[in-house]
């Protein structure tokens, strides 16, 4: 063996660490100890979901009297074609029932990723309208909020730091309200992807082109070792299959998710959805965060099994399916 | 011209009728702002009111450039551009050559992602299913991604205020052009993903139009179809933001849609209360109701 082999082999050597390093990061997360709480209720219908909120939230308990509440619905973009936001009634009833639970404030808010015009958006989808009708609830831009320098610790990206809202970071408690959804890039979007809209547009554009560039899947993971979700209401009376995020087409699930663990409500909407939720990469990343696992997941409500299907996939994300 | 000239005689109706309109620039002038964006677009609305362009050159960073907030966020092509058009509105006469040159210099050295050959090749070959031309490029947002519509357009059209030229104006106006959707219009500048269309947005669409207004033909049927798109999606909606953006853009191109909407505007403009809407917003709005020559002709002008 040679010196020059020796190079070459060294050389070949660290571009391996270098890519095996940036494929699979180490985990940042401290690991959940306690087991989580997950909660299926059947919903048909958007006009009844008022009552299922209200019975979810009984079932989750949530600790939320005199905090202030952050919802962070999933917010992209208005289309009379399909179903891609979280639903308003969804949003308002949540937000009346907490308030109803002593919360002091209730703050919606998100930062869409291809829209500069939330108000448009807002309105046109009659969120607008919907936190009007109850009232006290004020809606933050995130793209256009204060921003606040935070560290990233998780390395899972290359970010030195990343400017985040205000408002996120001030909250009490953080509620993801994620439509579920598959997605072509990620393969699914739930509560954890959900975090995308945290990023402000008008600090680092629209759409959030600096998270592709550091890996999606590395980017939700950074983005969940720095914001604590701390309960999850998912959006799954209609759902989205196939070209998600934007135009999928609409599959009826007839039901709301809630639950106390952003990993153990992805987990358990990829298993409504008939997808494994360990072969999706982000939920394999932030695992340790919480409980993906059923024998760890306390179930309540109706259990997976009465509410599973099998949800079209892209050709690319077909191995994520159950088998 | 018509339309123009309609619209200057509702800007001066609405002075005399309400006080609106120099009570909203009172507002204004007043209004403490935080961002870039915002402090720029009040300072091109209170041109005529504001000299002082000290807290805009003070948040210029080192390398030229200006970030989303002073001292907040990585350097950014959109802010940047809009701080050089603010720059312009004050000093229309003053060519400020260091500043700007410092400025235009950094928009030298930043090129979209995909400019880099390993890239070029990636989109070219493997990765199809964000359908562009990645030979085509302008500007990104933030340094490392790729070109995207509002950057691209906002650093143009401070070339074109400046009277700066660059060989990269080309390809940006190919960029431009190649983005556009299908059916017209643009969005964030993702025409089509996975084989489908996506929806074009009024505020990128108006942003886009301007860049290319005097550049390109306007019987280009993407520049009909996308201000005809303009025109009827903004008759849908309540949107100031949108409503005054897509003014700008009609009125450059007199297009015969703009006269309504113009209304529009002035009707909002004339009823609205000034300290429930963004400063970004409703600065918009004052210039979409007076925009500054140079924003259209150039500083030659």
């Amino acid at each position: 063996m040679n010196r020059r082999r020796i190079l070459e082999g060294g050389a070949i050597g660290i571009t391996g660490a270098a890519v095996a390093a940036r494929l699979w990061p180490r985990s940042g997360f401290p690991r959940r100890q306690q087991e989580s709480v997950v909660a299926i209720l059947r919903c048909d219908d958007y006009a009844a979901c008022h009552r299922a909120v209200e019975d979810g939230l009984r079932l989750l308990a949530p600790s939320v009297r005199g905090k202030r509440v952050l919802l962070k619905p999933n917010l992209v973009e208005y289309s009379t074609k399909a179903t891609i936001n979280t639903h308003p009634s969804v949003i308002a009833a949540t937000a009346d029932s907490l308030f109803r639970l002593g919360a002091s404030e209730v703050v919606v808010a998100d930062g869409p990723g291809h829209v500069r015009d939330s108000e448009m958006l807002i309105d046109e989808s009659g969120l607008k309208h919907s936190l009007a009708e109850v009232g006290r609830i004020r809606f933050v831009d995130l793209n256009f909020d204060a921003v606040r320098r935070v560290t990233p610790r998780g390395g899972f990206t290359s970010f030195r730091e990343l400017w985040l809202p205000e408002t996120v970071l001030a909250a009490d408690v953080v509620i993801a309200m994620p439509k579920i959804k598959t997605h072509h890039w990620a393969g699914v979007t739930l509560s954890l992807k959900n975090l995308f809209g945290c990023i402000p547009g008008n600090v680092y554009g629209w759409p959030k082109n600096v998270l592709h560039w550091e890996g999606i899947d590395n980017s939700v993971a950074e983005l969940a070792a720095i914001i604590p979700i701390h309960y999850v209401i998912a959006d799954g009376i209609v759902a989205m299959e196939g070209n998600g995020p934007l135009h999928g087409p609409s599959r009826h699930l007839g039901c709301l998710v809630f639950s106390n663990d952003p990993v153990a409500a992805d987990a358990t909407c990829c298993r409504l959805m008939g997808i494994e939720p360990s072969r999706v990469r982000h939920l394999q990343m932030t695992a340790p965060l919480g409980n993906a696992s059923p024998e760890r997941i306390t179930q309540l409500g109706e259990p997976v099994s009465a509410r599973k299907q099998s949800f079209v996939l892209m050709s690319e994300f077909r191995h994520i399916a159950e088998p | 011209m018509f339309v123009h000239f309609e619209w200057r005689r509702c800007v001066s109706r609405l002075k005399y009728r309400v006080p609106t309109l120099a009570a909203i620039l009172d507002h204004l002038t007043a209004a403490p702002v935080r961002d870039t964006e915002s402090r720029a677009l009040q300072t091109i609305a209170c041109r005529n009111r504001t000299h002082s362009s000290d807290i805009l050159l003070r948040a210029q960073k080192p390398s030229g450039a200006w970030s989303a907030e002073p001292n907040a966020g990585p350097d950014n092509c959109f802010h940047t551009a809009l701080a050089l058009l603010a720059l312009k509105a004050l000093r229309p006469n003053d060519p400020m050559p260091q500043h700007v040159d410092h400025a235009f210099a950094w928009f030298d050295s930043i090129v979209g992602a995909e400019n880099h050959w390993l890239w070029k090749w990636k989109f070219r070959y493997f990765d199809r299913q964000v359908r562009f031309d990645p030979t085509k490029t302008g500007w990104p947002w933030v340094e490392g991604t790729v070109s995207w519509v509002a950057p691209t357009a906002t650093v143009m059209l401070a070339h074109r205020a400046w009277t700066r030229d660059s060989p990269r104006l080309l390809t940006a106006t190919r960029m431009l052009m190649d983005r556009a959707c299908p059916q017209g219009g643009w969005n964030a500048g993702n025409s089509e993903v996975f084989g489908v269309a996506l929806d074009p947005h009024p505020d990128f669409t108006a942003m886009a139009l301007l860049a290319l207004h005097g550049v390109v033909d306007r019987n280009q049927p993407i520049i009909s179809k996308s201000l005809d798109y303009l025109s009827l999606r903004l008759r849908k909606s309540e949107s100031l933001y949108s409503l005054a953006w897509g003014v700008l853009a009609l009125d450059w191109w007199s297009h015969t849609g703009s006269g309504d909407l113009t209304g529009r505007l002035r009707d909002r403009l004339a009823s609205m209360d000034p300290s429930l809407a963004p400063v970004r917003t409703l600065a918009l709005t004052v210039i979409a109701c007076d925009p500054p020559a140079f924003l259209k002709y150039g500083g030659h002008q």
